[in-house]
């Protein structure tokens, strides 16, 4: 315990001694654990169980249609149509739960999800909708402040029923107005309030709006005349599900894949497929933020390279350069070290001081980093969610919970890494001089 | 050996006849052999020495003849290709631990080099006291000790410089103190005045005559300076790895 005192006051000693290297060091080092930082929060917003998306381990995603050609190639996709959603997905055996909603991809570049209300004053206000049914609660868990979600019943009976936010309910009734079973929406488009949530977060782009409509309702009068067009089975949907486990997963993607098989003789013998796009969360993020089209089949890898690089940029190059820094001064203080060694230090001594020296210096700069990171997050909140999320959905509800800004693990694993690999740099030039005879370490180029 | 004969003898020790003898340093068969991927270098072929408690040596001889390499061996800097060292009776041997070889170095020798090798980021202080530091000596000892050999070599107002900030014989001075500040039997001095001018030369060749002749230490200095050797107690001269005399 007293050498370990020692050992760090003799760190905290040579950080006075070389403040131009130290400072570099640290900065250096809480730079790069401040970037990771900011990248693992942003990711664990994408990808951990966050309100209301608590069973992204459970959720499938199937967002396109993809037509085939003879070779077994996509040669076009689309989205699909309340009727395809009936017809093929509303009664499989193998999920829990499945829903439809406005596909992502439309709600931004089509403005799908946007839909015009009375507000409280009588003007026109716009909200983010979503159009879905009753099992989007079921995958979704939203936490009912008052009312009920949409049910069976309602979907069976379109019913016009829709779910609004607190946020929402406010701002049109204030405070102290119970909006159940009040009416929102426009004239021939009216919906009746069946319960209130706690609304999610645009950081949360796939459960967030602020309306919720019954998708039976909805499109009630839709036509659907001739089964054999592939016209009826085109429209703005994506489809979202649970399963329980892998098995039922597979489960799925075989039924699905029968039901597509059945339906390809039925519209003029042109394959289609219902699980090419078929994704788990995570794949289902990184497919959307790398824009990977369906046109080709990827691999893993093709899924984890852009965070590779992203990693390797952002941690590794940084580290990387701090390595050589510390390199080219062992360099410089081998010499030293064997003039130490000269006059009785022992090798242990000696390499032990290196590595606490290090170990001070990226201790102090990961602490720098994180908290560096935090810092970020909240001073330029805005600049930096936009870069990584969908600008237009942001607003101040957006928020990062507590755990989401300590994400410990991904700390611990980040300095770990920066901790390991300057140890290198420094304890392994140290070990390797150290044992050569003295006169050779003294003479090493200074 | 036996005694030194009369001829031998250097000026200094004619004074001084009788003296109890006894061997420090005893080098035996020593060779040293550097290869490097083209050549090998025989820098010591072997090299038999006594050096005798008390003793002032000078090692002369042309550059490249192993001097540096002898007296290398002779600190436990570096390592003989074959043949034994025997420091104070006891035998070095290769498989003595790093830890013994340490507190060898640390007790039992002092070195000073003509390039110096101060510690550059250490004031004069913090220089000086290093070899107390790896002794476990407490701080307010270190300090005193430390002062004390600092004022010897006549640097009391330098001591919050750092190397940079000092001439080539302060740095020497500074590089003596800590030499002596342990206490050692031995002082090993690789051409302790070669990059100083002749009168800090002189400077520096007192204090290390002071020290042999006062405390009584056993000084084995390097040197090209025949002027200088002629006041140590005995001289040897090598060429090409070999003793001429
Ligand atoms: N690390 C080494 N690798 C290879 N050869 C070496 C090494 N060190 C010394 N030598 C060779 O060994 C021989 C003796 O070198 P040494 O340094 O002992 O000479 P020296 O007598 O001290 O010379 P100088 O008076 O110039 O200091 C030289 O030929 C030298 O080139
Ligand atoms: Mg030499």
């Amino acid at each position: 315990m007293k050498i370990l005192l020692l050992y760090i006051k003799h760190a905290l000693h040579m950080m006075r001694e070389e403040k131009l290297f130290s400072g570099i060091y640290i900065a250096g080092t809480a730079l790069a654990i401040a970037f990771t930082m900011v990248m693992a929060i942003v990711y664990y917003v994408k990808l951990a169980k966050i309100y209301p998306e608590v069973n992204r381990d459970k959720m499938v995603y199937i967002d396109n249609l993809c037509f085939m050609d003879k070779e077994g190639r996509v040669h076009s996709t689309c989205h699909f149509s309340d009727y395809a959603f009936e017809k093929w997905f509303a009664h499989a055996k193998n999920v829990e739960y499945v829903a439809p909603i406005y596909s992502k991809s439309d709600r931004i570049s089509v403005g799908n999800g946007k839909r015009n209300i009375i507000g409280k004053n009588g003007k026109l206000i716009e909200v983010e909708s979503q159009v879905t049914n009753h099992d989007f609660f079921n995958i979704f868990k939203f936490e009912f402040l008052k009312g009920r979600p949409i049910t069976r019943e309602d979907v069976e009976q379109h019913n016009p029923v829709a779910v609004i936010t607190n946020d929402l309910a406010e701002q049109l009734f204030g405070k102290d107005v119970d909006p159940v079973g009040k009416m929102i929406g426009e004239e021939g488009d009216e919906y009746r309030i069946c319960g209130v949530v706690k609304g999610a977060s645009p950081l949360t782009p796939v459960s967030y709006a602020q309306v919720y409509v019954n998708y039976s309702y909805y499109y009630q009068n839709m036509v659907y005349d001739n089964e054999s067009l592939s016209g009826n089975y085109i429209g703005g949907f994506s489809v979202i599900a649970t399963v329980k486990d892998n098995a039922q997963y597979q489960a799925l993607k075989q039924e699905l894949d029968a039901t597509a098989a059945r339906w390809s003789q039925i519209m003029e013998g042109e394959p289609i497929s219902l699980t090419h796009t078929m994704s788990n969360h995570a794949q289902h993020v990184v497919e959307i933020e790398n824009e990977l089209v369906p046109f080709h089949s990827f691999t893993d890898w093709d899924l984890v390279k852009p965070y590779v690089g992203l990693f390797f940029i952002l941690l590794f190059v940084p580290a990387i350069n701090l390595c050589g820094m510390v390199a080219g001064r062992m360099e410089r203080r081998l010499s030293e070290m064997g003039v130490r060694k000269a006059f009785g230090a022992k090798r242990n001594t000696l390499l032990w001081q290196v590595v606490w020296e290090n170990m001070v210096l990226t201790l102090t700069g990961g602490i720098i980093g994180l908290v560096l990171s935090w810092v970020a997050l909240y001073v330029m909140r805005d600049t930096i969610l936009t870069m990584f999320f969908d600008s237009d959905l942001l607003n101040d509800t957006t928020f990062v919970s507590g755990e989401v800004l300590f994400a410990p693990l991904l700390f611990l694993g980040a300095l770990l890494a920066m901790l390991l690999l300057n140890l290198m740099a420094a304890v392994f030039p140290a070990w390797l001089s150290l044992r050569k005879p003295i006169v050779e370490s003294m003479m090493e180029k200074r | 050996m036996a005694l030194p004969i009369m001829g031998e003898m250097s000026e200094g020790q004619r004074g001084s006849l009788i003296y109890i003898m006894e061997t420090i340093i005893k080098l035996t068969e020593v060779n040293k052999i550097y290869r490097t991927e083209e050549i090998e270098t025989q820098a010591l072929e072997n090299v038999n020495i006594d050096v005798q408690k008390g003793e002032f040596l000078s090692i002369m001889g042309p550059s490249g003849c192993g001097k540096s390499t002898l007296l290398n061996i002779m600190g436990l800097l570096d390592e003989p290709t074959s043949g034994t060292v025997e420091l104070c009776g006891t035998k070095i041997d290769p498989t003595l631990s790093d830890n013994r070889l340490a507190e060898f170095r640390n007790k039992t020798l002092g070195f000073v080099f003509q390039s110096f090798h101060l510690i550059s980021s250490l004031n004069v202080l913090d220089n000086v006291q290093l070899p107390l530091l790896y002794r476990g000596v407490g701080y307010n000892e270190r300090m005193k000790r430390a002062k004390e050999v600092i004022e010897r070599v006549g640097l009391s107002h330098r001591m919050k410089h750092t190397p940079v900030q000092l001439s080539g014989g302060q740095c020497q001075r500074v590089a003596i103190a800590r030499a002596i500040i342990g206490n050692p039997e031995i002082i090993l001095a690789d051409e302790p005045t070669g990059n100083l001018d002749s009168k800090m030369g002189a400077d520096i060749l007192g204090l290390l005559k002071q020290l042999n002749e006062e405390d009584g230490r056993t000084i084995v200095m390097v040197t090209h300076n025949e002027q200088q050797a002629q006041q140590t107690k005995r001289i040897i001269k090598f060429l090409d790895g070999r003793q001429i005399m």
